[in-house]
């Protein structure tokens, strides 16, 4: 016998604009890791990015009748998910000192190995990337080189550069959200049968 | 001896629902049921969680839990969307870390999953040297929730340092806030 077919994203929130409030739940259960990604994607802090989605949640929640289908609902709560944990890093300096001007330890270790977990999954990634988008990627952020540089380098207009580092970066986002929410093992799977 | 001599400054911490995650498969009736709790006692939700440094890369499939529980949460209770799920995670031994946080908060409420296994302290007999209230689920209902599943959760529940009259009036739901208000003030 087949298994019931999951209602649709349209399904559930037509049902959430009339107040069927387990259908938000069910668009939690399906999209709240996305935006768990996406938040940490910018603010880098595993419990920040925690706490910031359940808040996109929230919002998503209070502002359904604004959301008129012009989107994907997934495309929505990104761009929520973006400026919602923008706009707290803008307000915030948590990252700086705590309240008393001592940084705390076990947040500093932590952030640390939020980081060079981070890194070291990138890394990885950039190594798997075509010879040159690996390159500009390696020279710009690991060597800190100018763009003026990259267009001698590349034999390439300026624009271009910012265009292609614009794309990688995008490209290198989408690949470490992958990489966090299916492990990186799976994403490097993907690599090799392409 | 495993308990606490409670510090002046631990009787006026503000209380909180607590729990415990080992870091394995979460139930999600559980952790439903606990949050639904703290939503009807107007208390915050903690988790806590410890996972040993070798373990710490998964830490993102405990948050990934966390969103999912939360999904469940909200699907079959009637919380709203802003009640908030907080997560403490400690980085060592889970069974030494607990302790140091129940020694650290006697006035934490902690609702206890028996099916994770918390290296012997999922029995009342590993936390009952603690001064805290502790609430054993026994029988977790899986075709979702409303008040009367909440309510025989909390029947066939083991409850301990919990006030004498506790079943009968936590069914009263409009006196179940001042009843755990009551219990919180125990020390005091």
């Amino acid at each position: 016998m087949k298994a019931p077919a999951a209602p649709s994203d349209d399904m559930l929130i037509a049902e959430l604009k009339n107040g069927v409030k387990s259908a938000f739940g069910q668009l939690y259960t399906r999209y709240s890791k996305l935006v768990f990604h996406r938040c940490l994607s910018i603010c880098k802090d595993r419990d920040l990015a925690f706490d910031l989605s359940q808040e996109v949640m929230l919002k998503a929640w209070e502002n359904v009748h604004q959301f008129r289908g012009d989107s994907h609902f997934s495309t929505w709560l990104y761009v929520i998910a973006t400026r919602h944990t923008l706009l707290y890093l803008s307000r915030n300096k948590r990252f700086e000192m705590d309240s008393s001007g001592v940084p705390d330890e076990a947040m500093v270790t932590s952030d640390q190995m939020d980081a060079e977990e981070t890194n070291r999954i990138m890394l990885t990634l950039i190594h798997r990337l075509p010879e040159q988008e690996r390159q500009l990627l390696l020279l710009k952020y690991q060597q800190g080189e100018s763009i003026e540089t990259l267009e001698r380098t590349f034999n390439l207009s300026a624009s271009a550069i910012k265009m292609r580092l614009k794309r990688s970066r995008e490209r290198l986002n989408a690949l470490y959200s992958l990489a966090l929410t299916y492990g990186l093992d799976q994403v490097l799977n993907i690599f090799e049968v392409m | 001896m495993e308990g606490t001599l409670i510090q002046p400054h631990m009787m006026f911490q503000q209380p909180r629902v607590v729990f415990p995650f080992a870091g394995n498969k979460i139930s999600l009736e559980a952790f439903a049921w606990a949050k639904e709790l703290a939503a009807k006692v107007h208390l915050p939700f903690y988790v806590f969680c410890s996972l040993l440094p070798e373990n710490l890369f998964s830490k993102i499939h405990i948050y990934h839990e966390m969103l999912e529980a939360d999904g469940y949460y909200f699907t079959h209770y009637s919380g709203h969307p802003s009640e908030k799920t907080h997560i403490r995670i400690k980085t060592g031994d889970f069974r030494s870390n607990f302790r140091h946080y129940l020694n650290r908060h006697p006035n934490d409420i902690i609702v206890v999953d028996p099916l994770q296994d918390f290296s012997g302290i999922n029995n009342p007999s590993g936390l009952m040297g603690y001064p805290n209230g502790i609430i054993f689920l026994r029988q977790l209902e899986s075709s979702g929730a409303g008040e009367d599943v909440f309510s025989h959760i909390l029947d066939t529940a083991d409850v301990y340092h919990l006030p004498p009259g506790f079943h009968a009036q936590a069914h009263r739901k409009p006196h179940l806030a001042s009843l755990f208000l009551s219990l919180l003030g125990r020390h005091n």
